[in-house]
């Protein structure tokens, strides 16, 4: 399993609180706080390949502006499956 | 409290992300889940981002964003996901060689083997048709270092200026644009400037796609400031204008007669800067007879708004609204990509859109600039700032100026007379002399020209009939089923080298991993190779890419392009440094040619900004009328074809092919059609369409979409499968002699 941390863009700060409930309802994703200038700061835990339709679920949410990559690892996929 | 291993990595990924965006700056000093991270710059675009990147072991694992670079430690998803194409299964790591002609197999070799079979076939070229039978075609990608290590070799070792390579694809309208106008390439803003514009005018780039970090500053800064206007014109509607507050469609071809109309707008109600263009700029019509300001008023009579909209289809009062916006902003900013570049007149467009910004006073000061994006992470610093096209020499220096050559044949310590005065090929033309066997042998460098060409069917006999020695690093590149020999290439962060990027930033990738199997940096490649093509030692006196940065930064010294001060030392503490930066302790230049701000324009210099690159001090408006494109369509082949790229593809998709997220995400190409054309040859999305044009027809899945204006489709050209430049003309800029992959004429129908 790959991990991506990434940063959802809301077009207000009126969104973020609707758009942080969506984003981590959805699986594999978890949020780590809004911050003041209308992000999301998020992780995304989900084998490599799905990482991009992830995103783009992400994108589709409605008040969400833009989605930026900050890092992935892909130390577990290379190491073929990964520890605990 | 204790975390698994894999909440420490999840946590580590958010305090990452937390740091991208003003909080504690941790991407290489936080959480460690790599035992070292090594400095770098994004493989793909020229927005040049800055990465990390994680080793653990002898490997490596990930890659975050540089939060020291402007950056801020963010990146694309091509960016964060650059680990698994260094560890791709077709990776080459191997000297291959077909022995028996083009249609043999390639076999393993030894690096003395390939590297002799490619020299001796060098050596015959020269002996037999003299140093024009041998050429280099290289690459916005390679590092600035093999660049400049190539053209030295090519133009003082072989003696011949059949030096170019794909930037001719891609900026050298730019270039000849910022020549023209300024009388040096390279932009005056950076980055920065996009802080403090309050007018974004966005021509002919999809910003949102090809330049998504770039995108998101944009959208932050209009987000933050209300009073932000942003403009975006286009034939395609696409990601960019989610943020526009005005969408301008014009005609495909038409934007000449656009700018023109909006220059028109700008000085019929008198929202010039007088003061500025009086004292800095000079008239010129196209054949450079000067002007008067009186007669560039004059010449812009014929673009009056409702004219305009007779060429263009843009509403005579969108024109009046968008120049207003553009003139009455406290700092406009331009930028531009290939939607202008890749013109018949695309050096032409550039020369208008700087005339916006000279008549109207927006340079020379935050947030006003006219800023070229670039499409590769090293098209500016590695072959505009080092001369490495047919036409040029280092540091701004011209082939055909009798003192440059003697300046470069001092300092390269060769008797006068070995650059030869006569231009190289271009692009076009050199793919034409291979395939006539004008040139017999050619080395091809960190590109994919069987991909990228324009009118593939014709230019590809270049490759056929000429011996192809290439560095490559990926067997699925459709130039290696034409190779002779292939040299396998350390990729990226397996090797170091400096990449320049669009502001002018000149950062260190540095080697971070061993390279794969056998392949080597691709500067020790170069030298081996010259070495027994017959090149004198003394021309390459270097242990490794740090000597060659060491001669190169001392060249630059004292010209227009100085970057003396930018060390190797210093490139390894900073995240990038913007030239001109003449001494070590020079912080770099925001703001080019402008008094206190450019270290080239003394201090006491009596106007506040100085065009140095001409010697008048003058920059330049040109008068230049529209003019149609090279293969407008018409009642034969009523449809306009352009091309671009997508959000998760990169160029020829030789590296985001191998990464299985992107290449699912955009898995092959298409056609996009407007639903009124498409309603009328009853077309639905996933039918098959034939795109037919005077070179060649081929089959693409519709999608049907707004995103183009009705009359116009697009298709991406990353899939080698459906190689989209077997259907474009090769006409190129008469000046820049870029090709015009913008616009060609088609016919479109539904498959039987």
């Amino acid at each position: 399993m790959a991990i991506m941390g990434f940063l959802a863009r809301c077009a207000t700060a009126r969104d973020c609180p609707q758009v942080e409930a969506a984003l981590t309802a959805m699986p594999g994703l978890s949020s780590y706080g809004i911050h003041r200038d209308c992000y999301v700061v998020a992780v995304a835990e989900a084998p490599s390949t799905e990482l991009e339709p992830l995103l783009q679920q992400v994108k589709e949410i409605p008040g969400v502006l833009s989605c930026l990559v900050t890092s992935v690892n892909l130390e577990d996929e290379q190491d073929g499956g990964g520890m605990p | 409290m204790t975390f698994s291993r894999r909440e420490f990595l999840k946590n580590s990924a958010a305090a990452v992300a937390l740091s991208a965006i003003g909080g504690p700056a941790l991407a290489a000093s936080g959480p460690q889940t790599a035992e070292k991270w090594v400095k770098g710059v994004c493989r793909y675009c020229g927005t040049g981002c800055g990465v990390l990147v994680g080793v653990k072991g002898d490997k490596a694992v990930e890659v975050r964003g540089d939060p020291n670079n402007h950056n801020a430690g963010l990146l694309c998803l091509k960016g964060s996901l650059l680990i698994p194409v260094i560890y791709a299964e077709d990776r080459i790591t191997e000297p291959l060689i077909r022995r028996g002609g083009k249609k043999s197999p390639l076999e393993k070799v030894t690096w003395d083997e390939a590297l002799e079979f490619a020299a001796s076939r060098f050596r015959e070229a020269i002996k037999s048709k003299g140093p024009d039978a041998v050429a280099y075609y290289g690459s916005g990608q390679a590092l600035t270092e093999e660049s400049y290590l190539a053209n030295k070799i090519w133009k003082a070792g072989f003696r011949t200026n059949n030096v170019d390579g794909n930037p001719r694809l891609c900026m050298a309208s730019a270039v000849a644009g910022y020549l023209t106008t300024f009388g040096k390439d390279e932009p005056m803003g950076t980055y920065n400037d996009f802080d403090s514009a309050t007018c974004f005018f966005i021509i002919g780039s999809n910003t949102s796609e090809a330049h998504p970090i770039l995108f998101e500053r944009i959208a932050k800064r209009k987000q933050s400031s209300p009073e932000v206007k942003v403009i975006v014109a286009d034939p395609r509607r696409t990601n960019t204008s989610r943020i526009a507050d005005m969408h301008i469609f014009f005609k495909p071809g038409t934007d000449l007669a656009l700018l023109n109309g909006m220059a028109h707008v700008i000085l019929r109600d008198e929202m010039d800067n007088n003061r500025f263009h009086q004292r800095y700029v000079i008239f010129m019509d196209n054949e450079g007879k000067p002007k008067t300001f009186e007669e560039y008023k004059a010449f812009l009579a014929d673009y009056t708004p409702a004219k305009v909209q007779e060429i263009t289809g843009v509403p005579a009062d969108t024109v009046e609204k968008a120049a207003k916006i553009f003139a009455e902003s406290s700092a406009s900013l331009s930028l531009w990509c290939m939607g202008i570049n890749q013109r018949t007149r695309g050096v032409w467009a550039n020369n208008l859109i700087h005339n916006l910004h000279l008549i109207t006073g927006h340079i020379g000061k935050k947030g006003a600039s006219p800023l070229s994006l670039t499409g590769q992470p090293n098209a500016c610093g590695g072959v505009r700032d080092t001369g490495s096209l047919a036409h040029l020499l280092p540091a701004g220096r011209m082939v055909a100026n009798e003192q440059h050559r003697k300046e470069m044949e001092k300092f390269w310590g060769v008797p006068e007379g070995t650059i030869q005065p006569k231009m190289g090929h271009h692009t076009v033309a050199l793919f034409e002399a291979m395939a006539k066997g004008d040139v017999q042998a050619v080395f091809i460098h960190c590109t994919n020209p069987a991909h990228t060409l324009p009118h593939l069917n014709k230019h590809t006999k270049g490759l056929e009939t000429a011996f192809v020695a290439m560095t490559e690093c990926f067997m699925d590149a459709e130039t290696v089923k034409y190779a002779d020999v292939v040299f396998p290439a350390a990729f990226w962060c397996e090797t170091e080298g400096v990449y320049g990027c669009t502001e002018r930033r000149y950062a260190l990738t540095e080697q971070a991993i061993k390279p794969m199997g056998n392949s080597r940096p691709v500067v020790q490649i170069l030298m081996d190779f010259a070495q027994k093509a017959g090149v004198d030692p003394k021309l390459i006196p270097y242990k490794n890419a740090a000597d060659i940065w060491e001669e190169w930064r001392t060249l630059s010294k004292g010209s227009p392009y100085d970057f003396y001060g930018i060390t190797r030392e210093r490139l390894k503490k900073a995240s990038g440094i913007k030239w001109p930066c003449p001494t070590e302790d020079h912080p770099g230049t925001n703001l080019r040619y402008v008094r206190g701000e450019d270290p080239l324009v003394p201090k006491d210099h009596p106007n506040p900004i100085s065009f140095y690159g001409r010697p008048d001090g003058k920059v330049v408006v040109y008068l230049r009328p529209h003019q149609p494109p090279f293969e407008p369509a018409d009642a034969d082949y009523p449809f306009v074809l352009t091309t671009g790229r997508v959000i998760d593809h990169w160029h020829t998709a030789t590296m985001t092919g191998k990464v299985p997220e992107l290449k699912k995400a955009y898995p092959s190409a298409y056609v996009e059609i407007n639903p009124q054309d498409a309603a009328k040859l009853n077309i639905r999305n996933g039918d098959q369409v034939v795109l037919e044009t005077k070179r060649d027809k081929m089959t693409f899945p519709a999608r049907v979409t707004d995103t183009c204006m009705p009359g116009l489709v697009f298709c991406p050209f990353f899939d080698k499968n459906k190689l989209v430049n077997r259907l474009f003309h090769d006409a190129t800029d008469a000046a820049s002699r870029e090709p015009e992959y913008k616009i060609c004429s088609t016919k479109v129908y539904k498959q039987a």
